[in-house]
């Protein structure tokens, strides 16, 4: 049987772009969908802008920290299909591996995340531009320090000048790209990941209600600053989702008036360095979640 | 080749096919070097083993009925001698069946031969039926 | 007879090979069920070879260890050679495979997108035979995948198993949901694809009489455990029905014979006994109770499976 000429297996590069292709149909839906909805939040922009031209806003540049939700909404449509690495189905059955197709496939879905992302912000960019909205102009923020994110005396604070960056634009790819790896890592660890989130979200429900009412503060405190540091920290949720320019609360100055406040400075170098450790430990977990499906593994069998 | 397999036949595929080309050459609707259809035609149309054709084709070859022309197909052999050989041979398959018939029947050779010689006699060349008995 | 005949040893052994598809000892369990228990099947090279048994036998079970769909308990599959457990996309590419379920996986998607889909995992996928098969087996690329009748799934699943060209065809009831102008259709193309490719063919069904002409080999499975396997002639010749006479005041259901798998009265003192064996050994043996036999038949491979299938387990 050596001598025998063995029909070649697809080379990755192929199955990648045949996935790609199938992933663009299959999204196609809801790219109509999407782009109904822009050209009439479009229109309804404009036309406002055109009946009520007083002064115009700022571009909304806090929306842009909303986007990146999408990356975790994409698995969820996705995943109301038949094609799940959990069921027996024709794409199983071809001559790649299975984790290694499941991984193949949502690489290809991610190209067309991309696409949806940029046609948003381009969108997004260009109508509010044309209603007459520009780039706000820098503002005064106070800065506070990582080790203390709310302290007593913010009055004391250092102020700094500060508009947004160019690099601002590029946060929406890299929120979505990382919040897309570890709703498919999920997607891809449980027959029904829904019910896990679901799960999740009950408990932290349940776990706050508990706290409260019990006054159980033990638990509480030592939850909370961990939970602080993940969501606020120098490399945290808010750093990856909006660089860090989206100011964690308003401050009354004793003189008057409000101020909006930092904890941490936004710099580029931060945000990238968030960016790819959230982007790598999804991308981690995804393979780690795709090893369940290894050819020939009990995942689907019993049927 | 028009031909309809017997699934009630206890004869093997490839051996109904054989029998088929013998009665074609016995009729005189196969003659020297006229081509039989290819493996891929019969095994088609019949909706059986191509090596079921083979087999019988070689069987063919065999009794030198039939030659192998490599790329053409297969033909009767020019030197086919349908009195001499194909019609004593189909012959003996008829009278086989019909032996095994009488058999199964509890008749004896002696009975199976009067009643052919009646109903050969009664009925006319065409071969149909001279009259109830 | 008061209970049912006990199976015959059938003959397991089909040589020493080399074979295009081989399991050795293939064991699957789900929990507590065993799907397959201690299964030897050899397939040798260019056999069209049916494996015949009755629902949940183990047939689908056993096709799907050999793509690599479901892992083995224990035991070994192999396909031309390839273990099927440890390089499993190897085996796929090698096998033109029909699942046993009617469904094409996308059902959003139409037939001549799900074609160009295949076809880019396959290099060695023929557009010509494509193009042909569909125009034959009447596939209409314009339809959703998930708007068409259970016999038209079938049919593209057969193109989608035959476009590629592959070396082994694995089947499993490929004619279930056809009609019978298209299962006509599909013994035919299957007729000549077997002359124009030097194939294999696994073909797993409880219905054999559709395709018992395009078989060579035959496999009789029951409870994960073959009965028996055998080239086709040795199954005509082992297996036959006799006709015979017996004596008076015989009486056939106290009679025990070597080989016997099923007796049934005939008409007054006759009996048509279905016996394995050789048919020398067999007569003689008749000949000894006092029966005498007037005919010998072999029997359809569809009547050989059934009437295998209705002994007893030799416990």
């Amino acid at each position: 049987m050596k001598d025998m000429e063995f029909h070649p297996l697809p080379s990755t590069g192929d199955v990648f772009k045949e996935q790609t292709r199938t992933m663009g149909l299959a999204l196609r839906p809801l790219g109509i969908g999407v782009a109904i909805f822009l050209v009439a939040n479009g229109a309804f922009v404009l036309y406002r802008s055109l009946v009520d031209p007083a002064t115009p806003a700022p571009l909304p540049t806090d929306a842009l920290a909303w986007m990146s939700f999408v990356g975790m909404g994409l698995p969820l449509f996705l995943g109301r299909g038949s094609v799940t690495p959990f069921r027996p189905g024709l794409p199983w059955t071809l001559p790649v591996g299975r984790a290694r197709h499941a991984l193949i496939r949502v690489a290809a879905a991610w190209i067309w995340l991309m696409v949806g992302v940029g046609a948003l912000l381009v969108w997004y960019v260009g109508v509010h531009l044309m209603a007459g909205s520009a780039m706000r102009e820098p503002m005064l923020y106070l800065v506070a320090p990582f080790s203390n994110p709310r302290p007593a005396e913010p009055g004391s604070l250092p102020t700094v000048l500060w508009s947004f960056p160019w690099w601002i634009w590029l946060v929406p790819f890299l929120a979505t790209t990382a919040l897309y790896c570890w709703t498919s890592a999920l997607f891809l660890a449980t027959r029904h990941p829904g019910r896990w989130l679901m799960g999740t979200l009950l408990g932290m429900f349940l776990l706050a209600l508990f706290a409260n009412r019990t006054n159980f503060i033990h638990l509480f405190d030592w939850v909370d600053p961990a939970l602080m540091g993940l969501l606020e920290g120098r490399f945290g949720f808010f750093t990856l989702t909006a660089g860090g320019a989206v100011p964690a609360a308003w401050v009354d100055l004793p003189a008057g008036g409000r101020m909006p406040m930092f904890v941490g400075m936004p710099t580029f170098g931060r945000w990238l360095v968030a960016s790819g450790l959230w982007i790598s430990m999804g991308i981690g977990l995804m393979c780690l979640a795709a090893l369940r499906h290894r050819d020939g593994s009990g995942a689907w069998s019993g049927r | 080749m028009k031909l309809s397999l017997d699934t009630e036949d206890g004869r093997p595929i490839y051996v109904q096919i054989v029998d088929e080309v013998r009665r074609g050459l016995a009729r005189g609707t196969l003659g020297p070097d006229d081509p039989l259809p290819s493996v891929r035609e019969l095994a088609s149309n019949l909706r059986i083993n191509p090596r079921t054709v083979m087999q019988a084709y070689a069987e063919l070859e065999r009794e030198g009925v039939v030659y192998v022309q490599r790329g053409k197909g297969t033909f009767v052999s020019p030197h086919v001698r349908p009195n001499e050989t194909e019609r004593p041979r189909l012959a003996r398959e008829v009278a086989r069946r019909a032996l095994r018939d009488a058999r199964r029947s509890g008749l004896e050779l002696d009975e199976l031969l009067d009643a052919l010689k009646k109903l050969g006699r009664d009925s006319g060349p065409d071969g149909k039926d001279g009259g109830a008995e | 007879m008061k209970t049912s005949p006990m199976a015959p040893t059938l003959p397991v052994n089909l040589g020493e090979g080399p074979f295009a598809l081989s399991a050795d000892n293939v064991v699957k369990r789900y929990g507590s069920v065993t799907a397959l228990d201690g299964l030897d099947l050899k397939v040798p090279f260019g056999a069209v070879y049916v494996l015949v048994g009755p629902n949940g036998a183990g047939k689908t079970t056993l096709l799907r260890v050999l793509m690599n769909l479901e892992r083995s308990s224990d035991g070994q599959a192999a396909v031309l050679g390839i273990d099927a457990r440890q390089d499993g996309p190897r085996v796929r590419a090698q096998i033109g495979y029909v699942p046993e379920e009617h469904s094409l996986g996308y059902p959003w998607m139409k037939v001549g997108r799900l074609l160009d889909l295949c076809s880019a995992y396959h290099p060695t996928w023929d557009p010509e035979i494509t193009a042909r098969l569909a125009a034959e087996l009447e596939i209409n690329p314009a339809r959703r995948c998930g708007q068409l009748s259970k016999g038209t799934v079938r049919r593209v699943q057969l193109l989608l198993a035959l476009a590629h060209r592959p070396p082994v065809l694995l089947l499993d009831e490929p004619t279930d949901g056809l009609d019978h102008v298209a299962r006509d259709r599909m013994l035919e193309f299957l007729a000549e694809y077997l002359v124009d490719t030097p194939t294999t063919a696994l073909i797993s069904t409880h219905r054999v009489y559709e395709i018992e002409r395009l078989v060579d080999h035959v496999g009789v499975i029951r409870e994960g455990r073959l009965l028996g396997q055998m080239p086709l002639e040795e199954l005509r010749r082992g297996l036959r029905r006799y006709s015979a006479d017996i004596p008076e005041g015989w009486e056939p259901e106290e009679w025990e014979m070597e080989g016997m798998v099923a007796l049934r009265p005939g008409l007054g003192r006759s009996i048509e006994c279905t016996v394995w064996g050789e048919e020398e050994r067999v007569v003689a043996d008749f000949a000894v109770a006092g029966a005498n036999v007037r005919e010998s038949a072999p029997l359809s491979v569809d009547e050989a499976a059934t009437t295998l299938l209705s002994t007893r387990e030799v416990s």
